[in-house]
């Protein structure tokens, strides 16, 4: 057996509609918490972005800001009384002492400046002020008219150079050099953002004095976990254009906090979906669970009928059958019922003859005027009336006698044998019969049953007729054939058929008679001997005078 | 048999019923008490005989072309309020009983019957045509009566015979009684077609009044005579 069938057979609708909508749901809450957490991403990215756009910001600033004041500061010394004159005469302690004034000040303007140093023309150090450092940015070899900068870095200090070139009447006659440390950056930076900086070198290997920054990577932009916090590591790059030697300013922004905010993204939109998916299973619980249990009996009340159809068909067409043979039943009872009245109609003539002979045989008799040539001719009278009877009685059975097999018969007798029988009745109830009729028109199926449909409709136009109690009340047959078609019309004078669709009138149970002389199968009966019988039709239309009957053979 | 039967020996009945087997069996019956007996085959034929023949008895079927008995005998009504009729019928309906209690019928025979139905439908007209009393005396005025068996008037103790022409004369002036009868029916009724003249009859109605009591037969002048009897 397969997944699939195993599933049909032990999950109901319900458990797999959930499933599916669950699943679908599911997809959707991912998707959700998938798109919330790029776009968190997203905003820290930025975040970030901005921030490393701020502290470049800040350091360019800051070296512009250093190179254009020193070099202001060192035209200023330079100019200062007694400077130049010194520098000419490579006076060191002359300079030095001109000059210890100004460094006082502009060391205490900015405590990272160290050292600043004259230069001869020829870049030798002419005196230097503060620290004396292991390396400098002057070049012997060349010779510079305008201000310049670089950072340089050696083992023992990492530094920030701006020299400023100084000239007696337009002769060159020295430099002045100021070395700020390049912590001093660290420091703006520090100040802006509160960050932690360090400077590496290659010269020598930073110990980071803050444990918790052990472990982290150096490169920009990277993030690295340490002591269960999260830093994204900022970088500036620190170029030394004299000594092909760069260092790096780092810090190490803590985004812990932004990190557990994307964190919280995921946590809220997780949340989000389990709280809406808790809800939607509720509701389809419960929704669903009426609906569902609908569709469930319907769906067990149509497997049952489904099941019980075909037995139910077979009881149908059964219970058809029986109701067809019932109506048979009712129809023949009807018509021995209608018959017993017609054989009284024609009885009644030679019963009275009958009885009028024999008054008048025992009149002769009490008169003593009975010959033997009279009781003679009365008997023989009377035996020839009982012989008719007899004869209509055999008519009559006859009549209900059924066809076994389809054959030709002329329909002229057939009509002729239906009026044998009823024509008594019509005569008594002085109802006109006119019949006008081609004697050989030949007609293929079963001629009892033909006549007794004639019969039916003959009896029904007389029942009318009466019922309504019409003046000169007429039937009127026509019987007619040509080539392959034989028609048969029988028309009445009664007024019509009052029921609407007229077609009606050839359903079970339909009658426009009184309920003790109609019972509603006769031309329902009719109808089936003439159509599915004998593959005739029979249809009924009124005329202006009464109701038509039309039988058609072709 | 009852011996009224005999009195319809001079009278005529006029039969009319389609069915020729049926209507030979009984004309043959109705021969044997009736002077005359008048066959019509359809309604029509019936009036006709009505007219030409004066019957004094009509027995009608109902059923039957052209005018049924019921129509028929409606007709005749409007002109004979007191011709006696018998209407015979297969039908039992209750609406042709009625229609025929209607038009004053002394009988409704119904098909078939049987003799003894047919002899009181005799004397159901019998008794129709002359209103008697007990023992079959027909009251003529005060202390007279008319016994019709036997041919006499009887006026206490006097007993008088009526000559055979006298009496078909009375009992027919009897039957008529109240009615204008012109000379020619009275002939005819006494002489049939082969008449003796108005003479004859005025001769013999002279006869007549001498035996019954005074002013029972009227003249009318210019017409003929009337019976005037309550």
């Amino acid at each position: 057996m397969s997944l699939t069938n195993l599933l049909d057979n032990h999950l109901s609708t319900k458990t797999k509609t959930m499933v599916l909508v669950l699943a679908l749901f599911i997809i959707m809450a991912t998707l959700f918490s998938i798109l919330r957490y790029l776009d968190v991403k997203a905003a820290i990215e930025k975040s970030r972005q901005d921030y490393t756009t701020q502290i470049h910001n800040i350091y360019h600033t800051s070296l512009v800001r250093i190179g254009e004041f020193y070099t202001n500061r060192g035209h200023a010394n330079l100019d200062s009384y007694g400077i130049k004159e010194a520098l000419s005469r490579k006076d060191g302690m002359k300079l030095k002492e001109l000059s210890l004034q100004r460094w006082n000040v502009l060391k205490e303007e900015n405590p990272f400046l160290v050292t600043m140093r004259f230069y001869d023309t020829f870049g030798n150090i002419v005196t230097t002020i503060g620290t004396s450092l292991h390396h400098q940015l002057v070049d012997p070899n060349i010779m510079r008219q305008e201000p310049f900068f670089d950072f340089l870095f050696s083992k023992e200090e990492s530094t920030y150079h701006v020299v400023v070139p100084a000239h007696e009447n337009n002769t060159h006659i020295g430099y002045l050099e100021f070395a700020i440390l390049s912590d001093y950056f660290l420091y703006e930076i520090e100040e802006f953002s509160g960050l932690k900086g360090y400077v590496l070198s290659p010269f020598k290997t930073t110990v980071f004095d803050d444990k918790h920054l052990k472990n982290l990577s150096l490169t920009h932009g990277d993030i690295s976990h340490s002591q269960g916090k999260t830093f994204i590591t900022h970088a500036i790059q620190l170029i030394s254009h004299t000594k092909l030697c760069d260092s790096q300013l780092l810090f190490f922004q803590d985004i812990s906090d932004q990190q557990e905010k994307l964190l919280h993204a995921i946590y809220e939109a997780f949340f989000l979906s389990l709280g809406l998916l808790s809800v939607i299973i509720i509701a389809l619980h419960y929704g669903f669970e009426v609906l569902i249990r609908r569709l469930e009996e319907s769906e067990t009340s149509l497997r049952f009928l489904n099941h019980t159809l075909e037995e139910r068909v077979s009881q149908e067409i059964a219970k058809r059958y029986k109701n067809e043979q019932m109506l048979m039943h009712q129809s023949r009872l009807a018509s021995m019922g209608e018959m017993i009245g017609n054989i009284a109609h024609q009885w009644r003539q030679p019963l009275t003859e009958l009885g009028a002979t024999l008054v008048n045989l025992s009149f002769l008799h009490d008169l003593g005027k009975l010959t033997t040539q009279n009781l003679n001719e009365r008997l023989s009278k009377a035996e020839a009336l009982i012989l008719y009877m007899s004869k209509t009685i055999d008519d009559f059975r006859n009549f209900f006698a059924s066809d076994t097999q389809e054959e030709l018969f002329c329909a002229y007798e057939a009509i002729q044998k239906a009026l044998m029988l009823i024509e008594s009745a019509l005569k008594n109830n002085h109802i006109t019969l006119h019949v006008e009729a081609q004697h050989s028109c030949l007609i293929k199926g079963y001629p009892s049953q033909f006549a007794q449909a004639i019969l039916n409709i003959i009896g029904n136009a007389k029942d009318i007729l009466l019922e309504r109690a019409i003046q000169n009340p007429t039937i009127t047959i026509t019987l007619t054939c040509k080539e392959e078609e034989t028609l048969i019309r029988i028309s009445d004078n009664g007024g019509g058929i009052s029921i609407t669709p007229i077609e009606k009138i050839f359903e079970p149970y339909v009658s426009t008679k009184h309920a003790t002389s109609g019972t509603g199968i006769g031309l329902y009966m009719s109808k089936t001997i003439i159509e599915k019988n004998s593959k005739g039709s029979l249809r009924a239309y009124n005329s202006n005078e009464g109701a038509v009957f039309e039988i058609l053979f072709a | 048999m009852n011996p009224i039967v005999y009195l319809f020996s001079s009278m005529t009945i006029l039969y009319a019923e389609d069915e020729e087997g049926l209507r030979h069996s009984v004309t043959q019956t109705l021969e044997l008490f009736y002077k005359k007996v008048i066959q019509a085959r359809d309604g029509e034929e019936a009036i006709d005989l009505f007219f030409d023949e004066n019957p004094d008895i009509l027995l009608l079927d109902i059923c039957m072309p052209k005018l049924d008995g019921l129509s028929l005998l409606k007709q005749i009504r409007q002109m004979h309020k007191r011709v006696p009729v018998i209407i015979m019928s297969a039908h039992t309906d209750q609406n042709y009983l009625l229609q025929a209690v209607e038009l004053n019928i002394c009988k409704y025979l119904i098909k078939p019957f049987s003799k003894e139905q047919f002899l009181d439908a005799l004397e159901a007209c019998a008794d129709w045509m002359y209103e008697w009393g007990n023992g079959y005396s027909i009251p003529l005025g005060a202390e007279t009566t008319y016994n019709p068996l036997l041919a006499q008037i009887i006026r206490g103790e006097i007993v008088t015979t009526l000559t055979k022409k006298e009496r078909l004369l009375f009992e027919y002036f009897l039957r008529q009684k109240n009615r204008n009868l012109s000379f020619e029916e009275l002939e005819y009724a006494l002489w049939g077609n082969e008449t003796k003249g108005k003479e004859a009859l005025k001769a013999m109605i002279k006869e007549l009044r001498k035996k019954i009591p005074q002013g029972l037969i009227e003249n009318i002048f210019g017409v003929g005579y009337k019976c005037v009897l309550n």
